[in-house]
């Protein structure tokens, strides 16, 4: 437990010290004032763009526009950043080798990846909250939210992916160990998803549902109950693919 | 130009901190491409330019991808 | 015996890398293994350390068995790799402790452990990130690192081959010292680094074990030897002297002379002052691995 912790803040000192907690506070900072910002401007730029005299009737910016834009740069823009920033967590540590010597101490292989994907769930749940709230506290400020449903289990799914996703680039990373092996594992599995997307019945099961249905579940159309089998699935995967991980990891020629 | 006036009034509250952070973060950027000139690949004018020039990802992919470890290798 | 390798035999692909090595290592003794590069050391090293699995054969280290991934035996080691590599933005003292941590060592004693070590190899005064490090900086804090739990068994991997003569000198010295508390194992491919400072000494060539021996032994084996050279070529030399009843061969334009006693050195200076050949000079054979290693292979 001891050198769990013990190497938990060497990881934690070594995010700091590469300027990934810099990285995320400043970039889920600059997505959080965006999402709102976008969902005011646009109405006002597609009228300033239109010839003169054509009357325009674009209704108000309202709450959900400003989250429908969270829902659009969070998953895209966020999640690629995100996943860039983590994606050689393993590549770097056996590309040069750092890992050889603790590992000789004594240090468990398991606690290096079990570790490593905490530091990187840590970063999600900082970057989710920082954007949700700036999110949430401009949208308060300039509309009424009470018409939305279930905003925090909305969040959640987006959450819950995410660290599908993490756990997908840590394996792939751990595995080819090289920098893009992480990227292009995801990419491919995200690939796969749009592409059972095409299928209608892959809605009832799929992962992507999670990322894709939080704005229905804002106004109504989509309730929680009907993502159970999604949730489960996609944290069952997690841990899958965090254990995937340790266990290749421990057998991993150094 | 008047309603342009207002128009920008109106949206300081969210003009601020973006135009704060974003040029915060290309400038802190650049100042450590400046002071730290060894670079995984590519030269200091390029860096310079990406992370002044391409918003976020710019300096996202600096000091994850480009930025050197090591200063001294010599004995 | 801290270390009984047993038959060890390692294969990649259908290439042997090393072919039933048979080896013992004494305690609080230093153990030098000598060979080129390429010969196997690093594989084996990795292998007494779990990080290779073992193709036939047993190692067995402080009386724990070697096994292949997470092994109990590393308990008892301190390795220091080739080209050890650590985290740039830890200092000296960070970095051994993470490594005491890592370890479970009781934190009470961290401190003053780190301080002795970092007195024994230079770093005390060092304050700088590791990133701003020279090479012999680095492979002394290895050795900090190694040492760092009190373990039985000390293994480097070539720890002076990237080093200039100043920095072998130190590392040399640091490891004579850590002989005191633990059994160093070291790998070099500098017979001269091995000579200097190792009581037992072995050799490996081409994954085999062609040479395991005491380095007093060794030393007596050859202590009977004198190099002369002359103002004539030595070929020349040793021509003249066909006659006499010593044994020698000639090296690098050097006659190596046996001369097992005092007697036999008279008659050997008689013998030259006979025949008018000028000495130019005289000394006792050193470079006895050198002798053995031609010896062996030749």
């Amino acid at each position: 437990m001891n050198s769990w912790v013990g190497f938990f803040k060497k990881e934690w000192f070594e995010s700091v010290k590469t300027y990934k907690l810099l990285l995320v506070l400043v970039i889920f900072s600059i997505l959080g004032v965006l999402n709102p910002f976008t969902a005011k401007i646009t109405p006002v730029l597609m009228e300033n763009f239109m010839p003169e005299g054509a009357v325009l009737n674009l209704p108000e910016p309202a709450a959900l526009d400003s989250w429908l834009q969270f829902y659009k740069n969070v998953p895209q823009m966020g999640l690629i950043v995100f996943i860039l920033l983590f994606s050689t967590m393993m590549s770097k540590e056996l590309e040069k080798g750092t890992l050889v010597i603790l590992l000789t101490k004594g240090l468990h292989r398991s606690t290096v990846i079990t570790t490593k994907f905490f530091i990187a769930l840590c970063y999600w749940t900082l970057a989710i909250a920082l954007s949700f709230s700036i999110t949430y506290a401009y949208t308060a400020y300039y509309w009424d939210q009470n018409s939305l449903h279930h905003l925090f289990f909305a969040v959640s799914c987006l959450y819950a992916f995410g660290l599908l996703l993490l756990a997908i680039t840590l394996w792939g990373n751990t595995f080819f160990a090289t920098s893009s092996g992480g990227i292009l594992v995801t990419l491919l599995f995200m690939i796969s998803l749009f592409i059972f997307a095409i299928f209608p019945k892959s809605h009832s099961w799929s992962p992507l549902e999670l990322m894709a249905t939080p704005p229905e579940i804002l106004t109504g159309d989509v309730i929680p109950s009907d993502l159970v089998i999604p949730y489960v699935l996609t944290i069952g995967l997690t841990l899958f693919f965090v254990w995937l991980t340790t266990t290749h990891f421990k057998k991993k020629l150094l | 130009m008047n309603t342009d006036v207002e128009i920008l009034i109106e949206y300081l509250p969210f003009l601020i901190p973006l135009i704060l952070l974003q040029i915060g973060l290309g400038i802190f950027s650049a100042v450590h491409v400046i002071r730290n000139p060894h670079y995984r690949f590519g030269n200091q004018v390029m860096w310079l330019l990406i992370v002044l020039f391409i918003q976020f990802i710019g300096p996202l992919v600096y000091f994850v991808f480009g930025r050197g470890d090591d200063h001294g290798r010599a004995n | 015996m801290v270390v009984q390798i047993e038959g060890v035999t390692k294969r990649f692909g259908s290439r042997d890398v090393l072919h039933d090595i048979h080896m013992h290592i004494p305690e609080h003794s230093i153990f030098g293994f000598v060979g080129a590069n390429g010969a196997g050391k690093t594989t084996l090293m990795k292998c007494m350390l779990g990080l290779l699995p073992l193709t036939a054969g047993a190692i067995t280290i402080a009386g724990e068995k070697v096994t292949f991934g997470e092994t109990k035996s590393n308990a008892h080691i301190g390795y220091l790799p080739d080209v050890p590599e650590f985290y740039p933005f830890y200092n000296a003292r960070q970095y051994l402790e993470l490594c005491a941590v890592v370890t479970d060592m009781p934190k009470k004693e961290w401190k003053q452990r780190i301080d002795e070590l970092l007195e024994l190899v230079g770093l005390a005064d060092v304050t700088s990130l590791i990133r701003t490090y020279s090479r012999g900086m680095k492979q002394r804090l290895g050795i900090a690192q190694a040492l760092l739990n009190r373990p039985k068994l000390l293994i480097c991997d070539e720890p002076t081959s990237a080093l200039d003569p100043a920095g072998r000198a130190q590392i040399l010295s640091i490891l004579q010292k850590a002989k005191a508390e633990t059994t160093v194992f070291f790998s070099t491919h500098i017979l001269s680094d091995a000579e200097q400072i190792c009581d037992h000494v072995a050799m490996l060539h081409k994954g085999e074990i062609i040479f395991q021996e005491e380095l007093t032994k060794l030393k007596q084996q050859f202590h009977d030897q004198f190099v002369y050279t002359f103002t004539v070529p030595a070929k020349e030399a040793m021509k003249q002297l066909a006659s006499t009843q010593a044994k020698m061969h000639i090296e690098d334009d050097t006659l190596i002379v046996s001369l097992p006693n005092d007697r036999a050195r008279l008659v050997f200076m008689r013998e030259l002052t006979q025949r008018e050949l000028i000495v130019q000079s005289i000394h006792p054979q050193t470079r006895m691995l050198e002798q053995v290693v031609l010896e062996v292979l030749g």
